[in-house]
């Protein structure tokens, strides 16, 4: 909605225009504990604890997490499990053989011996993956996931992993010695021809089947990939991570994205904090953020081959070059080497002059970010 | 400290001098010919000069003279309108060490009317007079009275009088010619027959230069002795009311002083009543305000143009006011009652010091205050961003109206919200005003008649909401010929016609407005982002009046009005205004009347949701308010009392939501349940002017009550309307104000602008309706001739059960929406200064506004209460707001419009925090609207070519060249921060009109 109107009037006002904004505010952010993360049941839980940082700190490098912390989920049934600390604010819970048929709770002690916990809650009952389909458009391949619900749970949340097998553009037949300075006939270049990369999503995708006739999410886009995008190259993999979620879990959630995502609008919600099921046990007035979950998972992987969806941005053969003589008529192959790999020779004797150099991209797959490692579970052997 | 004393000096002058009864006059209103000559008698300038007026003579006054209406022109001040004195009261006067002498009053009855020159060449009296007539006829351009354009082309006549044994002699083409007295012995005599006049006609000249005492000329022939001494009351306006016919008094001229009543009554006070009619037509006129001199003593004519004043015995003004007619002032003599009947000039096209002067003073004779009154000429006169008029851009220059973003829906006024303002088109209630989410109001100008925004002292009949009411209504059709108008835009175009159905009985009017941006959106290239996007809206007016008789007219209005906007066409949201009215006026007596209405109003919004790929979840979601209204309101004058009384109700029938699945989609059709209520209501008010007196009261009661079903609830509560107004001088007034007031209907969102989908609650059991009061007080002063206003009102308001939402709420198709909404007070308060410059070339206003307006929650929440319980700003709070609105006429055609808008930036709430959740970055935002955007201003111009003056021209075009954000500032629209997909924070600022943007509106007129 808001999007709409406001591109509607950025059309309709030629002069509209969006600028980035620093607001320039000197305000003092209330210490505030983020616990996030839902209990897992049947595998491992992962919580992570953190505080809220101030708008002007780099997040990434000046992340604040408790120092220690004591992480344990305990059940009705009189169990406890305890989370070992990964690393600064990780702590993984192993409720990996936690029985369904109890009610959880988070407790969560700080070095200050503050304790907050979480309500007791009963397992939300994996959902059920109907399918995973795509489609592709002129421009997009589009992901859809079908889903049934499960007892009283009409709301789902996922997440995703993307696992895709990609090519270099050549498989070279020469390789440059920067050592020797000298050719290098190889017959085995796959080695940099075939690579593995992966994503998972950051955002959680939410949907409801709140106001259906049956408890269903069907064919929900929830993805859609450029056909330009690196990740069809070749052989294209996702996996669902699906949870239910109680509606209060839902509007939490949504409410907390909605937040990050251009709220403050004329026609969207004036942003305001909700408050989660974390309770300061001392203190029931003190603010967390986050809300915990028990939850099941259901998954699903899916393999498309997308080599013919793939478009090529560029024009590969248009990438090649011949090195070119210097002033003194010397070839300084040295000098291509950090950037470029040779591609072909085209007579029996390759030198300076008849070999067709090109970028790494266009011959080694690890210059586009991924590795050589193959997945154990990857169906495609083309190494 | 200096300074502050001149100033109160001077102040105080200008009010001791609008007491002078030489300042009393008409102002004149100011044509401009500057390029065409100039009608006075020697320079534009004005120069001190002494003049004799009405007995009295006055020394060192700024004096001119028109040669075109040979009327004295006087002004208190350089910097203010003329006033034209009454020639029948000056029989002379001295400007630039000459003197001029009204040869009528000097007993020369059949002397040419004006003043001569009076020269001498130390033998010789020579009485010369120079006219400026047209150069081309009048043209007889609007009807057979010829009431149209004068050609502003002037040239020069000069008449040259002598006087020689007791005649007065002219000279042309050698020839002598006897004029005075008797033209009948008009005789033609050669200059040889008359040798002492030789000099008058040979080549040579002898010198004449002015005479240069009084008693020189007094001393000469022809002129009473004693001319130039001080005069007594009684002989000048003996010898003026003498050359008056008193058979039947219709004053068709305003430079006449009429006697009212034969025979002289022994106490005071008469009635004096008249009719006023149309010069040109002879139709009688309503709706014309006649004042006295003092204006405290003031009606309205009715439907039939009959009027009745209760005035004192004794000289007086009467004056005569409408907005498309010329301002008429006569001065009288009553004597007893009587009857006094009054025709009335067309206000020529383009000319709006008519309208202005109409307009001037009306706050002294109001005992309310908050009103503010804006005709369709200045809306269309205020620049806005396509150059189309806006009825809801010009309520915003107005002080105390603000918005939450320059293309935003609806407005605030007082720091009420935008649901607390009752929208009223023809009596019916308009829910959402705006066309493309504000960019465009609802209203259509080729129909609109007259706006008025109620900030405060609202009316007893009108209720429902407590912040303000805005009343719109539209114009009858014009009663002689078919006429109509044509606008184009840049976005949009708009079609209005208007006649009789029946001649001068049954008229009609029909208008409408459309809009080409969906095809603009279409040629947008596809990889603009915007291809595929619609935005439409229409909208249509009809108006049928049919007058029974004079007291008795009948109006039947409509409007409808649609919206559809959608963007890539995944998403369509629509919605649409329908109202239907007819309105009954019935007038007896002066002042007497009875207005019965009944309509029906419909808002409806809908969405769509049928995105591609999707059509499983595929939707429509739609709500409606449905409403039935009747209105009575009668008012009946009775001495000093003007009582009004009379009920209205409204049986509301609201679908707070339904949602249909498409065919094949999952979706459960739902429905909540439909709420009913009746409002109806009864008042009474009194306004009581005492004696005329410098006081009045206004008081009244309304008992609006309000029946929720079929879960019956019941609330009922009485408003307060009251009112004081006290004017020491007649031009300043001292009032105070107070009502309370009750809202059962709630728009429920959560944005801080009108959205299309926003959706409206009814009060109930669990919803409490809004209540508010408002107490104000204010100084009117009018200064420099009636040209300025300058006013100043203060305001504290408190509202209680106003609507905010908990944090995520769900507002659309929740069975329990109490639950996820909290009630809050309101507490706003400010001061509004405003200066009002009504005639000149020059007009416009100037206001600044500082304000505040502030939320509370009601109830503890505990640590989900907002911003803790304590006061926050509400989303329109803007400290401090500087408007200044103006149109400068260079001549008849052309003229420059200017708007000029700052003020304190929204408050916002912002992020103030950062945190990892999952794998994401989020946002921790501040308290509610602790914050604000950048502070707003925007210089917009505008280049008006009104049509030319050729009024009997079948078509007349008009055009306005203008340039909304002249200084091309980015205001920020709104300001909104995103994580970026929960990876990096980045604040936004979206500028709607970050640069000039030029447009051209073109109008045409048949």
């Amino acid at each position: 909605m808001k999007k709409t109107i406001l591109y509607i009037l950025l059309a309709l006002a030629a002069s509209a225009c969006i600028y980035p904004y620093d607001a320039d505010l000197d305000t003092e952010v209330p210490e505030r504990l983020v616990v996030a993360g839902d209990i897992l049941i049947g595998e491992q839980t992962q919580i992570d604890l953190g505080y809220v940082m101030p708008l002007g700190t780099n997040p990434y490098t000046e992340r604040r997490t408790p120092p220690e912390a004591s992480v344990v989920v305990e059940n009705d049934l009189g169990q406890a499990f305890r989370g070992t600390k990964v690393r600064d604010g990780r702590y993984i819970v192993d409720t990996e053989n936690a029985p369904e048929n109890a009610r959880y709770r988070l407790m969560v002690r700080l070095e200050d011996n503050r304790e907050y916990i979480t309500p007791w809650s009963g397992v939300n009952q994996e959902p059920e993956i109907r399918d995973i389909t795509y489609q592709v458009n002129d421009s997009q391949m589009q992901l859809f996931c079908s889903l049934n619900g499960r007892d009283s749970l009409w709301n789902f949340s996922w997440e995703y992993d993307e696992v895709w097998e990609y090519h270099a553009y050549f498989i070279p037949d020469l390789l440059y010695d920067y050592q020797n300075g000298e050719y290098v006939v190889q017959r085995k270049f796959s080695d940099y021809y075939f690579c593995w990369n992966s994503r998972s999503s950051v955002e959680p995708c939410l949907a409801t089947a709140d106001g259906l006739s049956e408890n269903s999410v069907v064919n929900n886009n929830f993805l859609n990939i450029n056909r330009s995008d690196d990740r069809l190259n070749y052989y294209y993999s996702i996996q669902l991570k699906v949870r239910g979620l109680s509606s209060d879990a839902r509007k939490y959630m949504e409410h907390m994205m909605s937040l990050s995502n251009g709220t403050g609008d004329l026609f969207t919600p004036t942003p305001s904090e909700m408050r989660g099921n974390i309770t300061c046990v001392g203190n029931p007035e003190e603010q967390v953020v986050g809300f915990v979950s028990v939850c099941k998972r259901s998954f699903q992987r899916i393999f498309i081959h997308t080599e013919n969806i793939y478009k090529c941005p560029e024009y590969p053969d248009g990438l090649l070059f011949y090195p070119q003589p210097d002033e003194d008529g010397n070839y300084n192959l040295d000098n291509l080497f950090n950037y470029s790999s040779p591609v072909f020779y085209e007579l029996p004797e390759p030198n300076a002059t008849n070999v067709r150099w090109g970028p790494k991209r266009c011959v080694d797959c690890r210059a586009w970010g991924g590795t050589k490692t193959r997945p154990e579970w990857w169906p495609n052997n083309d190494v | 400290m200096r300074r502050l004393v001149t100033v109160l000096l001077v102040l105080y002058g200008t009010v001791c001098a609008a007491q002078s009864p030489l300042f009393r006059g008409r102002v004149m209103p100011e044509y401009d010919f500057s390029f065409n000559g100039h009608y006075f008698w020697a320079t534009p300038e004005f120069s001190p000069g002494t003049v004799c007026y009405d007995g009295t003579v006055y020394y060192d006054v700024p004096l001119n003279i028109n040669a075109h209406t040979q009327e004295v022109l006087v002004k208190r001040s350089l910097v203010e309108s003329p006033i034209v004195l009454e020639p029948s009261l000056l029989p002379w006067f001295q400007l630039r060490g000459v003197y001029y002498v009204n040869l009528n009053l000097a007993g020369v009855s059949d002397a040419p009317k004006g003043y001569f020159e009076i020269l001498t060449d130390g033998n010789q009296t020579y009485y010369y007079q120079r006219q400026k007539l047209f150069a081309r006829e009048p043209g007889n351009h609007n009807g057979v009275r010829g009431i149209g354009y004068e050609d502003p082309d002037y040239r020069e006549e000069i008449i040259t009088y002598f006087h020689l044994k007791n005649c007065y002699y002219t000279v042309r083409k050698g020839m002598f010619k006897r004029v005075f007295p008797g033209k009948r012995k008009r005789a033609a005599l050669h200059a040889e027959s008359l040798p002492e006049l030789a000099h008058v006609v040979t080549d040579a000249p002898r010198e004449i230069r002015p005479s240069d005492r009084p008693a020189h000329i007094a001393a000469l022939p022809g002129l009473p002795a004693g001319w130039f001494a001080a005069q007594t009351e009684s002989s000048s306006r003996a010898a003026m009311l003498a050359a008056i016919e008193q058979d039947k008094l219709i004053a068709n001229y305003r430079n006449k002083t009429y006697e009212i009543g034969t025979v002289q009554a022994s106490a005071g006070p008469v009635k004096v009543s008249g009719v006023v009619r149309d010069v040109a037509s002879g139709e009688v006129l309503g709706g014309v305000l006649v004042t006295d001199a003092s204006e405290r003593v003031f009606c309205y004519t009715g439907t039939d143009g009959k009027y009745e004043l209760k005035l004192p015995l004794g000289d007086n003004m009467l004056k005569f006011r409408e907005y498309t007619k010329e301002d008429m002032d006569i001065r009288v003599i009553i004597k007893d009652s009587g009857v006094l009947d009054v025709v009335m000039r067309e206000k020529v096209t383009a000319l709006k010091s008519a309208y202005v002067s109409a307009n001037s003073m009306a706050e002294h004779r109001r005992t309310g205050m908050g009103l503010e009154t804006i005709n369709s000429s200045t809306v269309t006169h205020i620049p806005t961003a396509f150059g189309e008029g806006d009825v809801l851009k010009a309520v915003l220059t107005l002080p105390g109206v603000k918005s939450v973003g320059e293309a935003s829906s609806g407005f605030n006024v007082r720091g009420g919200s935008a649901d607390q303002n009752l929208i009223l088109f023809n009596g019916g209630t308009i829910y959402n005003p705006s066309h493309l989410f504000g960019i465009f109001s609802a209203f259509n100008m080729d129909v609109v008649d007259e706006v008025e925004l109620y900030k405060s002292s609202i009316p007893v009949e009108y209720g429902g909401r407590i912040s303000s009411v805005l009343d719109i209504s539209s114009k009858d059709g014009d009663p002689e010929r078919i006429k109509g108008s044509l606008g184009l835009g840049i976005l949009t175009s708009h079609l209005a016609i208007e006649g009789p159905l029946v001649k001068n009985q049954t008229t009609f009017v029909l208008g409408g407005r459309t809009t080409y941006s969906d095809w603009l959106l279409k040629q947008l290239p596809a990889n603009s982002g915007y291809a595929g996007g619609k935005a439409s809206f229409s909208d249509v007016n009809v108006g049928i009046t049919h007058r029974f008789d004079a007291r008795n007219t009948l109006k039947l209005t409509g409007y409808w009005s649609r919206d559809n906007f959608s963007f890539r066409g995944d998403t369509t949201f629509r919605y649409s205004n329908i109202d239907a009215a007819v309105k009954w006026k019935h007038r007896w007596g002066i002042s007497n009347s009875l207005d019965v209405s009944a309509g029906y109003d419909n808002y409806s919004n809908t969405l769509e949701d049928g995105a591609p790929g999707n059509s499983l979840g595929a939707y429509t979601l739609s709500t409606r308010i449905q409403q039935g209204f009747t209105r009575a309101t009668a008012k009946v004058a009775l001495d000093n009392h003007t009582i009004t009384f009379g009920g209205d109700a409204v049986l509301y029938a609201l679908d707070p939501g339904t949602v249909s699945p498409f065919r094949g989609s999952l979706f459960v059709p739902r429905k909540l349940d439909r709420e009913m209520a009746l409002e109806p209501s009864v008042y009474v008010g009194d306004l009581w002017q005492p004696d005329n007196g410098p006081f009045s009261f206004d008081a009244g009661v309304r008992y609006s009550s309000f029946l929720s079903f079929p879960k019956v609830k019941y609330y009922g509560a009485p408003e307060l309307r009251l009112g004081a107004k006290y004017s020491p001088l007649a031009n300043l007034s001292v009032k105070a104000g107070f009502n309370t007031m009750n809202q059962y209907i709630h728009l429920v969102s959560n944005t801080s602008s009108i959205s299309p989908m926003d959706t409206w609650k009814l009060s109930d059991a669990d919803i409490k309706p809004q209540q508010g009061f408002q107490a104000a007080g204010g100084v009117y002063w009018t200064v420099f001739g009636n040209a300025l206003d300058i006013s100043l009102e203060g305001y504290y308001k408190r509202s209680y059960n106003y609507l905010d939402y908990k944090s995520g709420a769900v507002l659309s198709m929740n069975d329990h929406l109490a639950e996820d909404l909290v009630r809050t007070t309101g507490r706003s308060y400010g001061v509004e200064l405003m200066l009002r410059k009504l005639t000149g070339r020059l007009t416009g206003w100037v206001s600044y506004t500082w304000s505040r307006a502030l939320l509370k929650e009601m109830e503890d929440r505990g640590a989900e209460t907002i911003n803790g319980g304590e006061w926050y700003n509400a989303p329109f709070d803007k400290p401090h707001d500087l408007k200044l609105v103006g149109n400068y006429k260079f001549t008849h055609r052309y003229s420059i419009s200017f708007n000029l808008d700052y003020s304190t930036g929204r408050p916002v709430t912002v992020p103030v925090g950062q945190y990892y959740y999952g794998n994401a970055l989020r946002l921790l935002y501040s308290e509610r609207n602790a914050h604000r955007i950048p502070d707003y201003f925007r210089l917009d111009l505008a280049l008006n070519i009104e049509p030319g003056h050729y009024l009997k021209a079948f078509t007349h075009m008009s055009a306005t060249i203008g340039c909304y954000n002249v200084t091309g500032r980015k205001n920020a629209y709104s300001v909104f921060y995103t994580t970026n997909g929960g990876r990096i924070v980045q604040g936004y600022m979206v500028s709607v009109f970050a640069t000039q943007v030029p447009y051209l509106s073109l109008n045409l007129k048949f």
